[in-house]
């Protein structure tokens, strides 16, 4: 069965104020039930993780200064993501915003480890099936 | 939860029992094992129990100042003893050797306190669920603190902006906490904004996720 979901995909909450963007980085190509690496952009102006930012327009939806919150970077199933009910498709990111991002979490020092772990996996996951 | 200003979310976070209980299913037991567990493996297998609990508040201290988000979500209280991760204090003290075994009670079986050791008893833990930055701060605090005597530390949590002495046990909320510390009011309401989000979002869908 097709995923709902994929690479680049920019989500958020609907939850009735400025929504915060999740972007899917990742999918798990070998696992029984799909699994997204999913990070979130922060506009906040103070604690700036400064590995990844993003200037106004640098991206179709990015309409001010932001920063990927890779402290709060996650895992998570299509069936926990769906389960929510509340998840909005807005749009999909460029593939130059998903490289910047992909490039940026091997050496996100605020990134948990089981899900920079889980990037090289799937990673190296979709370079064999490519094969 | 629509957020209106940092006051009324630190309103909800501290008293409205809705969303403290929403930002108690934040709080990571098993996160809040490992990094004990690493201040452990870094004292050789034992650590006195004291140093344990005030080295996994000073954590939670750093990470708050460094990043403005917690990394545990426990419930930081002012006591007698000085500031302390309650959840944490109170799962150190369920591993006393005579205390009631729970079979659903982790601690009990990674850490066994005798008196005032804490040892670990079972080194599979992993650190998978802490970064590379919470790794080096650990490190970082270990190197610092674990040649501090009690009366030494005590004297050192007691004198920290956030701690209220106290013959009870006072919460320490992050708004007053950013605020105690230098922060402003301004960039207090943001960084209280942004966890604001973050219970939100994991209650909205990381409740099952790892």
């Amino acid at each position: 069965m097709p995923s709902k979901y994929s690479i680049g995909d920019v989500l958020y909450i609907d939850e009735g104020h400025n929504p915060h963007y999740h972007i899917i980085i990742l999918d798990s190509v070998c696992s029984k039930e799909t699994m997204y690496i999913i990070v979130y952009l922060s506009s906040s102006d103070t604690k700036v993780d400064m590995t990844t930012t993003f200037n106004k327009d640098e991206d179709a939806f990015i309409d001010r200064f932001c920063w990927v919150k890779y402290q709060n970077a996650y895992t998570i199933s299509e069936t926990d993501l769906d389960d929510g009910r509340i998840i909005r498709y807005e749009c999909k990111a460029s593939s130059s915003t998903i490289d910047k991002i992909s490039g940026d979490l091997p050496k996100a020092r605020l990134a948990p480890k089981f899900v920079k772990n889980n990037f090289a996996d799937w990673k190296s996951d979709h370079m064999f099936a490519g094969y | 939860m629509d957020i209106v200003n940092a006051q009324e979310l630190e309103h909800m976070l501290n008293t409205s029992t809705k969303v403290t209980k929403e930002i108690r299913l934040l709080y990571n037991d098993k996160k809040a094992l490992q990094v004990l567990n690493s201040f452990v493996v870094l004292a050789g297998g034992n650590i006195d129990k004291y140093l344990a609990v005030k080295l996994m508040y000073l954590f939670e201290r750093e990470m708050l100042l460094r990043t403005g988000t917690p990394s545990l979500f426990g419930r930081l209280c002012s006591i007698p003893f000085g500031p302390i991760i309650s959840e944490i204090n109170d799962a150190v003290d369920s591993t006393e050797i005579s205390a009631l075994p729970y079979h659903d009670n982790i601690w009990q079986k990674h850490f066994s306190l005798k008196g005032n050791v804490l040892t670990s008893i079972n080194d599979n833990l992993g650190n998978e669920l802490l970064s590379n930055f919470e790794d080096d701060l650990i490190a970082e605090l270990f190197s610092e603190f674990h040649s501090y005597s009690f009366e030494k530390l005590k004297k050192y949590t007691h004198t920290l902006p956030e701690h209220t002495e106290t013959n009870s046990r006072i919460d320490i909320g992050y708004y007053d906490f950013f605020i105690k510390n230098g922060f402003s009011k301004d960039e207090s309401e943001k960084l209280i904004q942004e966890i604001g989000y973050q219970v939100f979002f994991h209650n909205a869908m990381l409740k099952n996720a790892k």
